[in-house]
């Protein structure tokens, strides 16, 4: 039996960010230097919607697994694991505690491993290659280090080739590169994994009744005063929307040709074609 | 804080040459630290003969040239380069590790950090002092939408990973030699539990290095009006570029894709057809010199980053406007 753990995070739509912060709608809590969520909807950070779609393609490949969904914090997490549950994952655990308020990515992936230990350890790990809100990518590796396995990362395929080995294809810049790694081991998706699944009506209906397990820091033995050194060691002291006043010059005419010549003429003074 | 800074570079080569980032960190790295004697130094993390690159850092004026050879160092793995780099942190003993953000890097400063115990932030775009002389680090999260700026603490380093900003090439500002202080990276039983299978080879010329980057989204309608934008890139001597939507329909080739998590390009000139312009797709494009956009909704993002706009069907403009650059081009 292949242990799978997720870990997965809640963010605000980040669509619904952009569209707010083009529109200068977007605000800032200058007490937690962090935007105001009020009316934006939060989710599932999409590239670990696509992490539980690997685990689940893994599943349909007749890999005999159970899947861990793991998240830490959020405002609505039940949302997050009715979705896992609903599209097949066997348990999941919230984590939550006083002392996880202001931790850093450092601080929650020391909070992930100390999770993933406390259940025993898992042979796959599989994360999103960062969360959709700070853009960081930071958690996947820093498990792997904390937890001394490899991280496999921007991966758009897994499979298991072997007892205890994975094939993974990464999305990198030049194209793809496939290894194998040893497990266990850390394996972040990309987008490039495709789109996920929808959980079936029924299944969503099923998945109403199952709730994660809440574990605090205490459960999963670790110290508190090692979550809030990380928050010290990264503040985040400022945040702003920068400003941008469009200057766009428009051209126009009476025919696409029209328009054509004018943007060739343009473009040819600034010496640019 | 107003202690000495020193910085340490994690110099990361790209196929037989410093990776350009490179740069870019030694730039921000001689602003934070005054220009002081000594303030900023790098490592080499490589198989035998990485060495060689030392050569390309004492040319913009880096001395001191940590360098860890070994051959389990020849693959770009995270897990080996960051215990080489962690032994040059501890005799070099700064006060701020800079990575660029590389294919490597991005997993590289994570790591490094963890074993360290050190903090870590992403993405920074520049590195500051305030008041108290304490170590600032901009970063933009949400796509670029939002800007953050961290404070970080010195003691242990804390590790930043920096991105590419400016299309910057190497400047020499010194003829001399420098030092080398070789490192035991210490992998005398280290095994790599990550074995490569096969890798795309690069190929062609790189969007990164374009002058013109014409780029193709969601408006040109289907996958086959994607020829369009690679035969105007062509015609105007660039290179084809896709938002990240068209790539996840597979309209354009993954390498095409500009952006956050795509390429980021500097190109004189940057041409979005039929883009939004989401905040994603902006912090890979929005320092070209000159930007124009070509979408049918006038209030669309881009056009407040466009300096010229057109409105009309792309499909109906492209046409016209790759006639209008072949005319152009027979008479130059
Ligand atoms: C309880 C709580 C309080 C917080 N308070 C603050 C605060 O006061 N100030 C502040 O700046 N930030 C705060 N944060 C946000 C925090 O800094 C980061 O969002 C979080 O540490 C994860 O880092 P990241 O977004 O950089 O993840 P990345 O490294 O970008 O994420 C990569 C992947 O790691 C996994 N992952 C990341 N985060 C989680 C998670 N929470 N649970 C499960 N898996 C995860 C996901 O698979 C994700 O795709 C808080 C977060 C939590 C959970
Ligand atoms: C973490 C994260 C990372 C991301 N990274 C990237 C990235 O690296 N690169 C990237 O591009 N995106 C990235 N995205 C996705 C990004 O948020 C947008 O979804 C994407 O850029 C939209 O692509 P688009 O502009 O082609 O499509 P759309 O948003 O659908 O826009 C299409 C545009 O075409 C216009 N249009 C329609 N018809 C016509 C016509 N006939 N002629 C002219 N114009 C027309 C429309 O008005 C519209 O503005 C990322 C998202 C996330 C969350």
């Amino acid at each position: 039996m292949v242990k799978i753990a997720v870990l997965a995070k809640e963010v605000p739509d980040s669509d619904i960010v952009d569209a707010f912060a083009f529109a200068g709608r977007l605000q800032i809590d200058p007490a937690t230097k962090t935007i105001r969520r009020e009316n934006i909807a939060v989710g599932m950070n999409s590239y670990d919607a696509q992490a539980v779609e690997a685990a689940m393609r893994l599943r349909d490949a007749g890999v005999d697994c159970t899947i861990q969904v793991l998240s830490v914090g959020g405002i609505a997490p039940q949302a997050l694991f009715q979705r896992s549950f609903a599209l097949g994952a066997d348990e999941g655990y919230h984590l939550v505690d006083n002392s996880f308020a202001g931790v850093d990515s450092m601080g929650c992936a020391h909070i992930l491993a100390a999770a993933i230990r406390h259940l025993g350890g898992a042979d796959l790990i599989l994360c999103g290659r960062q969360g959709t809100d700070y853009d960081q990518g930071v958690v996947g590796p820093t498990v792997a280090a904390l937890l001394d396995i490899p991280c496999v990362s921007i991966a758009k395929d897994v499979r298991l080739v072997s007892p205890g080995i994975a094939r993974v294809v990464r999305a990198i810049p030049d194209g793809e590169e496939t290894v194998d790694v040893e497990l266990p081991a850390v394996v972040t998706i990309s987008n490039e994994l495709g789109v996920p699944r929808y959980p079936t009506a029924m299944a969503a209906f099923a998945a109403r009744r199952k709730k994660p397990v809440t574990l605090s820091a205490a459960d999963i033995g670790l110290d508190a005063a090692r979550v809030a050194l990380s928050g010290e060691r990264v503040r985040r002291v400022e945040i702003d929307i920068p400003k941008r006043e469009g200057t766009c010059q428009f051209l126009e005419g009476n025919s696409a040709s029209d328009v054509a010549a004018k943007l060739a003429q343009a473009l040819s003074k600034e010496s640019v074609i | 804080m107003t202690a000495k800074k020193s910085v340490l570079i994690v110099a990361q080569d790209d196929g037989g040459r410093l990776d350009p980032v490179v740069f870019d960190t030694v730039t921000a790295a001689k602003r934070l630290t005054g220009g002081a004697q000594g303030g900023v130094a790098a490592v080499l993390t490589g198989p035998p003969g990485t060495q060689a690159l030392a050569e390309e850092l004492w040319a913009t004026g880096v001395a001191d040239v940590y360098v860890a050879e070994h051959a389990a160092l020849a693959e770009p793995r995270a897990d080996s380069h960051a215990r080489a780099v962690a032994v040059a942190v501890r005799q070099a003993r700064p006060s701020l590790v800079l990575v660029g953000q590389t294919l490597l890097g991005r997993d590289l400063a994570p790591y490094l950090a963890a074993r360290m115990d050190a903090g870590v932030i992403m993405n920074a775009t520049e590195l500051r002092l305030d008041a108290s002389g304490a170590t600032e680090v901009v970063c933009p999260i949400y796509g670029g939408g939002v800007q953050a700026v961290y404070r970080v603490s010195e003691s242990p380093p804390s590790v930043v990973g920096f991105q590419r900003t400016v299309k910057s090439t190497a400047e020499r500002v010194s003829h001399s030699r420098g030092r080398v202080i070789p490192v035991d990276p210490g992998l005398g039983g280290f095994k790599d539990k990550v074995k490569l299978v096969e890798r795309s080879a690069r190929s062609g010329p790189r969007l990164e290095e374009a002058n013109v980057v014409v780029s193709g989204g969601m408006g040109l309608g289907e996958a086959k009006n994607y020829r369009y934008i690679e035969e105007l890139a062509e015609v105007l001597g660039g290179l084809p570029g896709a938002s990240r939507a068209i790539c996840d329909l597979g309209w354009a080739a993954r390498a095409r894709q500009v952006g956050l998590t795509g390429t980021r390009v500097f190109p004189n000139l940057y041409m979005a057809v039929g883009i939004a312009g989401a905040s994603q797709h902006l912090a890979g494009m929005s320092t070209s010199k000159v930007i124009v956009a070509v979408n049918t909704d006038t209030k669309a993002p881009i056009f407040k980053y466009a300096r010229y706009g057109v409105t009309l069907d792309c499909v109906e403009f492209l046409p016209a406007f790759i006639a209008e650059c072949r005319k152009l081009k027979s008479h130059s």
